[in-house]
């Protein structure tokens, strides 16, 4: 059978279709990732009042940040949430709560005339309760299963949501990009960029310094290039899976290159991208880690959930959570976008190999 | 979801995506949006200099010492990030022509917060509250010293690859002085 390049209800029911498990590991992943980055915003509270400067949205109603204690409340209740959402207990409710509640952080957070661009972390959580994300190594699939018996499927047209969404929102970063001279070839945006973000906010490196040393104008113009390229590319492959996957993975390097240079891990992307990678890979690679995992989802129980996620909270709100360095860069961030490089390697790599050796209809996973 | 609700679903992303670069265009980047970040423009003149602006910041203590601060020591509590936006916000010069709103107007009156913070930008003086801050800053990274005024120098640097180091242009109407009693 063939399939026509836009065959809309293929794309949006068929081209993404992902299996429980490939869902319920990468729902582990975002979850685990989230409590490496939780607490957050606790720093709102101890500037003055006077900073209070909103963008368009919620904040405009209001005059002032909210005190101390609103901050401990979010964290406290989006650790909770992101625990739950790690052992997938009550997966749907746990994924919109941790959305509207890092929303409403982040309105404040953001109310300083400067707005971080983490949307990806609060659209994926969403989109994904739709997918079936909480069907696959989760409390509510054992629950599910001794209810009833049988599992229950996932749904395809969340991933392609969120891989429209991917795609929207690089494009909003190319057009301004490909639109204001990154692509005239006497002019080096990226190198401009970089010394900008060297001088002006301060973010000093050895991969910076050592990168400004290169004169060479062929180089910093093949970076403005590719950058506005594979910015643009997700949108315009976003009806093949496949080919998304491959830009998602070259997007990898590109980030890690942002995080060498700019000391800027943009690590809510890469968890974006990895929504559309077939994590059930996984399971043949690691499945006596998986099976640990279920027996570990055998012993546990609602209250035991809620006492771990209260006390993740407390030491990371009483002494600080152990995995963020105080560090003015962000090092687990880095190592992540590294930790992505490496698989988006191997993908390609696979992707590679396979398409030598099945020259018809390449297949590569993860 | 029925499948036709999932394409209505799709069908307003895509109204949302249009209805977002309205109201960016028109009003800045709303919040929350399915944006990333742009880097417009290239920074790059007709001669090939990158140029782009940059603060410091002086302090002249009460005991006639004076010394510099750095911006991101001053701001360290603050996500760097978020730092040139508040230094911009709070610190920069007040533009010449404010585009204020009329406090009982019917903007003001529903957008309380942008109204106020076109008037912290505007202010000649600064308020009491930003100025407890800066003083409370300043001690703790001048080893308590009192300052008696602290100078906000906006200047631009300028890039060559020709040259070893970057021009400095300063423009003298390019300060905000803060006083200390």
């Amino acid at each position: 059978m063939t399939v026509r390049w836009l065959d809309i209800d293929h794309f949006l029911f068929e081209e993404y279709k992902a299996v429980t498990s490939s869902l319920g590991i990468y729902r582990i992943l975002f979850a685990a990732y989230l409590l490496i980055y939780l607490p957050l915003h606790l720093w709102v509270s101890t500037l003055p009042h006077s900073f209070f400067n909103p963008p368009v949205g919620l904040t405009l109603f209001f005059t002032s940040f909210p005190g101390p204690w609103f901050f401990l409340l979010f964290n406290t209740l989006a650790i909770i949430a992101a625990v739950f959402l790690l052992f997938g207990y009550r997966t749907r409710v746990a994924s919109i709560s941790f959305a509207l509640l890092l929303l409403i952080g982040d309105y404040w957070a953001y109310s300083f005339g400067k707005i971080d661009h983490d949307i990806p972390l609060i659209f994926i959580p969403l989109v994904m309760q739709w997918a079936g994300w909480g069907n696959g190594y989760s409390m509510d699939a054992k629950r599910a299963v001794v209810g009833s018996g049988i599992e229950k499927a996932t749904a395809a047209w969340p991933l392609a949501l969120v891989a429209v969404m991917v795609g929207m929102a690089m494009m909003t970063a190319a057009l301004p990009k490909a639109s204001s001279g990154w692509l005239d070839p006497h002019s080096h945006a990226v190198r401009a960029h970089m010394l900008y973000n060297v001088f002006v906010t301060g973010r000093a490196n050895w991969f910076a310094e050592h990168l400004l040393r290169i004169k060479s104008g062929v180089l910093w113009e093949f970076f403005d290039y590719t950058t506005v390229a594979i910015e643009a590319a997700f949108l315009v492959t976003v009806v093949r899976r496949q080919a998304f996957r491959v830009v998602s993975a070259l997007a990898c390097f590109f980030h890690l290159g942002i995080a060498l240079t700019m000391e800027i891990a943009f690590v809510g992307n890469i968890i974006a991208y990895a929504a559309v990678a077939d994590w059930s890979a996984f399971e043949s690679q690691a499945g006596s880690v998986l099976r640990v995992w279920n027996r570990l989802l055998d012993g546990l129980s609602a209250p035991r959930i809620l006492a771990f996620g209260a006390l993740v909270a407390f030491i990371d709100l009483r002494f600080g959570n152990p995995l963020q360095l105080p560090q003015e860069w962000d090092p687990v961030g880095v190592v992540l976008c590294g930790l992505s490089a490496v698989v988006a390697a191997i993908f390609l790599f696979r992707c590679v190999f396979g398409w030598f050796r099945r020259p018809r209809g390449a297949v590569c996973s993860v | 979801m029925s499948r036709t609700h999932v394409k209505l679903l799709f069908a307003a992303l895509i109204f949302w995506q249009i209805l977002q670069g309205a109201i960016s265009a028109k009003f800045g980047e709303p919040y929350p949006a399915l944006l990333m970040p742009g880097f417009g423009g290239t920074l790059t003149d007709r001669d090939g200099n990158i140029r782009f602006g940059n603060v410091k910041c002086k302090v002249v203590f009460q005991d006639d010492s004076a010394g510099w601060v750095s911006t991101s020591d001053l701001l360290s509590e603050v996500s760097s990030a978020h730092r040139s936006a508040i230094l911009k916000q709070m610190f920069s010069p007040p533009p010449s022509a404010p585009e204020l709103w009329p406090p009982h107007s019917l903007k003001a009156r529903l957008f309380p917060g942008r109204a106020l913070s076109r008037v912290r930008n505007a202010q000649k003086t600064l308020d009491s509250e930003t100025k407890e801050w800066l003083q409370m800053r300043i001690e703790a990274l001048c080893s308590s010293k009192r300052p008696r005024v602290v100078t906000f120098i906006w200047y631009e640097e300028v890039f060559n690859v020709n040259r070893a180091s970057p021009g400095i242009i300063e423009d003298s109407s390019r300060i905000r002085e803060v006083q200390f009693e």
